[in-house]
């Protein structure tokens, strides 16, 4: 017969055999991709110090590249910020990859990282970002911009290598450069590879209809006729957001569309210095602009730093905006080469008055909808999702241009700066009031899918 | 005993809490010349792309003006480029050592923008 005593020992070993065995199971059960993140410090660890400084770096070499249009632009963002996020995002509590959602990407395998591996989110980061920029602007690439994104990267790989060991610093920078392998792969099929070697895709031409384009300057071929017809990240951007035409084309006084272009007639005449230096602000320069994209980056980057995001937080910020931005003017260039509408200047010069101008230039592409205002629409939608409760209400100052010899302008809601953005076209004499309503309601639409459509982590700030 | 204690602590807490008042008509006039340098610039580079439109259209007679503003404008355009970096530098030194929150910071530009529309930038030249 078996005492009390022996009977405790007995429990007490199996117990214990149990929380051995279960114990086993457990460990067996976490050896999974999530044992990454568990092993590796989270991406939230870390600051975005070094991604802002590869964003202000994009924004001058937009500026200083060749061939970089708006819509070139943009799409480089594009890339950029999808190689920032996927180089992080096993390192996000709770995130997806945007391998599985956006449009195409799914026949792209994107390296996995190693289980039960440790990982410097921050290198890959690093190393992918530096990479990818280098391939979006590539053949056309300045040797001074390239010199300065590897001395941006170099600096930084330094910096986040210090007190790590060896091979995670190895490890993380060869899967950042991975990824950006195979996000530039992803680039590549989508109708805008290296189009900055021929960004007015020639042979195009427009017809002769009195409704149509004609050049307004010395640039006689319209811009990226072509482009609508690129593979967005989203296929419900350009299928469900494309506008309503305007109103009829027609010459005739009492029409509609003579009222509208009168509008902008009557704007120029009467514009007040504020609404110039609106228009001047948002044009951002004749010569040497990052795009309306660039701008909105810079206003991102900026608020961003001001609130310390991490670098969880300010690389899911860049992906959502870049692909916001990408798909605003792939669905913006399609209606403009669906209606290849004449600009003001033409239409006013022919049918009201010889001798108008415009404030400043008008670029060389057909007029609904409006570039800024789709741009801006959709950027306007994600900084609502960042930044509030989606109420947009968010006061801010814009410093991005007080180098440039503007004034800060200060904003109390995300939507009032959209708005004010676009009327700067108006303002400028360079779009209908109707391509810059439409064009905003296009944008908006897309920051909204944006938001919506894709899986996106929950930050808590 | 303990009330002496508090109150001490509360006096510490006081003075560990007292920011430096900013100074910013210092930094006002320290920024205001290279804000001016780039409004300059700004302003040249509109007119001269005002002045390269109104003549593109008779680009044939006026061939030799445009290539010549052209250099003109590829050299404003880089002394830009320059000045702006060197401005973003001191900008972001200001907004981020010398100034807290968002108040503090859209005085400053208020105050800056203030500053130069009541001078004038007319004494300053671009490089």
């Amino acid at each position: 017969m078996i005492s009390l005593q022996q009977t405790g020992c007995i429990v007490k070993r199996k117990t214990s055999q149990f929380l051995v065995f279960g114990t086993l199971l457990l460990f067996i059960a976490s050896c999974t991709t999530d044992s990454v993140v568990q092993n590796s410090k989270f991406t939230d660890e870390y600051n975005a110090d070094f991604l802002f400084a590869y964003y202000n770096q994009i924004c001058k070499t937009a500026k200083t590249t060749q061939g970089f249009f708006p819509p070139q632009t943009a799409r480089a963002y594009g890339y950029i910020g999808i190689a920032g996020y996927e180089a992080v995002v096993h390192g996000i509590e709770g995130a997806t990859s945007l391998q599985n959602q956006l449009n195409g990407f799914d026949s792209y395998q994107l390296p996995e990282v190693i289980s039960g591996q440790k990982y410097n989110w921050a290198i890959a980061s690093n190393a992918a970002t530096a990479r990818i920029m280098k391939y979006m602007f590539d053949k056309n690439l300045t040797a001074v911009n390239r010199v300065t994104i590897d001395s941006i990267e170099t600096s930084t790989h330094a910096a986040l290598s210090e007190n790590e060991d060896a091979a995670i610093v190895s490890r993380s920078q060869e899967y950042g450069y991975q990824v950006a392998e195979v996000v530039y792969a992803y680039s590549k099929t989508d109708g805008g590879h290296e189009s900055y070697l021929d960004p007015f895709q020639l042979p195009f031409s427009i017809p002769n209809d009195p409704y149509c384009w004609v050049p307004t300057g010395a640039v006689t071929n319209p811009l990226s006729p072509k482009w609508g017809k690129n593979r967005p990240f989203l296929l419900s951007n350009i299928a469900k957001t494309q506008p309503a035409g305007h109103m009829p084309f027609s010459i005739d006084p009492s029409s509609e569309f003579y009222k509208e272009a009168m509008v902008v007639y009557n704007t120029v005449k009467n514009n007040t210095a504020e609404q110039i230096e609106i228009a001047k602000y948002w044009a951002d320069d004749p010569f040497a602009t990052c795009t309306p994209a660039g701008h909105t980056f810079n206003i991102l980057a900026q608020i961003l730093k001001e609130e310390r995001a991490t670098l969880a937080k300010s690389s899911m910020a860049f992906a959502k905006m870049c692909l916001a931005g990408n798909d605003a003017f792939i669905s913006c260039w399609k209606g403009k080469y669906d209606y290849v509408l004449l600009r003001p200047v033409t239409y006013i010069k022919r049918h009201i008055d010889p001798s108008f101008n415009t404030v400043i230039g008008t670029p060389p592409f057909p007029a609904y909808t409006s570039g800024h205002s789709c741009e801006i629409g959709a950027g306007s939608r994600i900084l609502t999702s960042l930044f509030t409760d989606g109420s947009g209400d968010y006061s801010f100052t814009d410093y991005s241009q007080l180098q440039y010899g503007f004034f800060a302008r200060s904003y109390s809601n995300f939507d009032e700066m959209a708005e004010e953005c676009a009327s700067s076209r108006l303002y400028g004499g360079i779009h209908y009031p109707i391509d810059n309503s439409k064009g905003l309601q296009v944008g908006r639409a897309i920051g909204d899918n944006i938001n919506k459509e894709l899986e996106w982590p929950r930050f808590v700030n | 005993m303990n009330k002496y204690k508090f109150i001490y602590l509360l006096i510490i807490i006081h003075l560990a809490s007292c920011k430096e008042q900013v100074d910013y008509d210092k930094l006002i006039t320290e920024f205001a010349d290279i804000q001016c340098r780039a409004i300059v610039l700004k302003d040249k580079r509109f007119q001269m792309a005002d002045h390269l439109r109104s003549i593109e259209i008779d680009s044939i007679d006026k061939k030799k003006e445009i290539d010549s503003l052209k250099i003109a404008i590829s050299e404003i355009k880089n002394t830009s480029l320059v000045l702006a970096d060197s401005i973003k530098v001191k900008l972001d030194d200001i907004l981020t050592n010398k100034l807290s929150g968002h108040d503090e910071q859209k005085e400053f530009t208020d105050r800056l923008a203030a500053y130069i529309k009541a001078n004038g930038c007319s004494s300053l030249q671009a490089e």
